[in-house]
């Protein structure tokens, strides 16, 4: 800024009137309001590729009602910043948890090798072997390492507050994923976590040349329509419901 | 563990979704370079107090809109400010309830506080007649180039123009208050 600048004064606000103001803004967008929607991120993260078998990073919490809005069962388009914004958090997040007393996750991640977005949710698959899962969303965080939860994160007041572990259930983790056939479709990493009473799954795996597309049927009867990429795939839905069968679409199915 | 001190705009603003204490900190941030747009444009104190508040419960309802320009929700924020102060009476119309909310918890200016608000309006008098014949996008380049320091890139983002365009309009702003005042001193912006 120049010395000669001719700048018009500003009568100086206190920080008496900060904090007030403050606090008054905090109340008005905490109401809830028609013309107020919520917005939730959620990404996974990979792990480690050195030692790390895999990783999977969570963000949820108890204030994550109704559980998942805007969820999709099909991938939607990210919207402007979305996966930029999702990447920075996981990196952080990443780097917070490696730093805490027993945790095993890699503070660094891979490069990002598939991105799965279904509405305001962002699922990120770091790496391509032993892929590592991140999960952001709602002020909350949780980070998993060979399918088991090693730290979540949630958002509290004017902190950041760590925890040790949710729980959830590995249905499938093989530390060397068989290569698929051409037109198969392996799963890597399956995984089921409760985060304060709130289920979610998380699938990712590989698929084989000539794969275009795959479709999870779930226990509970329902569908979710993953996404393939870079002969990735991963999806992820917010209940306990186990994967029964993948449907695949191959190229030569169009054909 | 980390604090607010530790979040950038971005996370606080990705943070706020859940936790509205993160848009308070953004608020605490940017509260006096917000308040600032409002008093040069109304040049009234109180009614600047108000639309600041007003400013950010807007960019709270258009938070989806949001543009990031560094990681800063700054120059974003000094552009809802500007549109928001330029109509500020329908602006306060808009969040009457919000405000009325605000009665019985309003602090009083101290004696020192309205020394200061004169010295305030009577700089802002002397500066209002040089910009007072400028055309509205003129004026949005004095408030924010010449007298916020925002950069081009800061001022395309607050605006929604290109950069390109806040070149020429600041070129062509200069050379008017140049060729008004004989000099250069209102239209250095910031490096």
């Amino acid at each position: 800024m120049n010395d000669d600048l001719l700048i018009p004064g500003v009568p100086a606000l206190s920080d008496e009137w900060i904090a007030q103001r403050m606090q008054h803004l905090i109340e008005e967008v905490a109401t809830p309001s028609p013309h107020r929607k919520r917005r939730y991120v959620f990404t996974g993260v990979g792990g480690g590729a050195v030692a790390v078998a895999a990783a999977l990073v969570g963000l949820f919490g108890p204030w994550t009602t109704p559980a998942f809005a805007g969820w999709t069962a099909q991938p939607t388009s990210p919207t402007s910043g979305q996966l930029s914004t999702a990447e920075t958090m996981c990196a952080s997040l990443a780097a917070v948890l490696a730093s805490t007393p027993g945790n095993t996750a890699s503070a660094t991640l891979p490069s990002m090798s598939l991105s799965d977005v279904r509405g305001p949710y962002s699922l990120l698959v770091y790496g391509t072997t032993n892929p590592a899962l991140c999960v952001l969303g709602n002020g909350h965080s949780s980070l998993h390492e060979d399918g088991v939860t090693i730290g979540m994160s949630s958002a509290v007041g004017n902190s950041v507050v760590l925890r040790s572990s949710g729980s959830e259930s590995v249905t499938t983790n093989p530390s060397s994923p068989t290569p698929p056939a051409p037109g198969a479709a392996v799963v890597n990493v399956n995984n089921t976590t409760n985060d304060n009473g709130q289920f979610f799954s998380v699938i990712e795996g590989s698929v084989g040349s000539q794969v275009s597309g795959a479709t999870l049927l779930l226990s509970d009867g329902s569908s979710v329509v993953a996404t393939v990429s870079n002969g990735l795939f991963a999806a992820w839905w917010p209940s306990q419901a186990t994967v029964s069968s993948i449907q695949v679409t191959t190229t030569t199915d169009a054909n | 563990m980390r604090t607010y001190d530790e979040l950038d705009d971005a996370d606080l603003w990705e943070l706020s979704t859940s936790d509205p204490e993160a848009f308070g900190e953004i608020f605490r941030r940017h509260a006096r370079a917000v308040f600032s747009i409002c008093y040069w444009r109304t040049g009234d104190v109180a009614m600047a107090e108000d639309v600041t508040s007003v400013v950010f419960l807007e960019a709270w309802r258009r938070r989806e809109l949001v543009v990031l320009e560094q990681r800063s929700a700054l120059p974003w924020l000094l552009g809802v400010a500007n549109h928001t102060s330029r109509n500020a009476t329908r602006s306060l119309r808009r969040y009457t309830q919000a405000l009325k909310r605000l009665d019985g918890h309003r602090i009083i200016a101290s004696d020192e506080a309205m020394i200061d608000r004169i010295d305030a309006e009577t700089s802002l008098n002397l500066l209002s007649d040089v910009v007072r014949d400028l055309s509205e996008q003129e004026r949005e380049i004095v408030l924010l180039v010449f007298w916020s320091g925002l950069s081009y890139e800061a001022t395309s983002v607050a605006l929604g123009v290109p950069v390109g365009t806040i070149r020429s309009r600041v070129s062509r702003t200069r050379r008017k208050l140049q060729l008004r005042l004989g000099d250069n001193r209102v239209t250095k912006e910031a490096s």
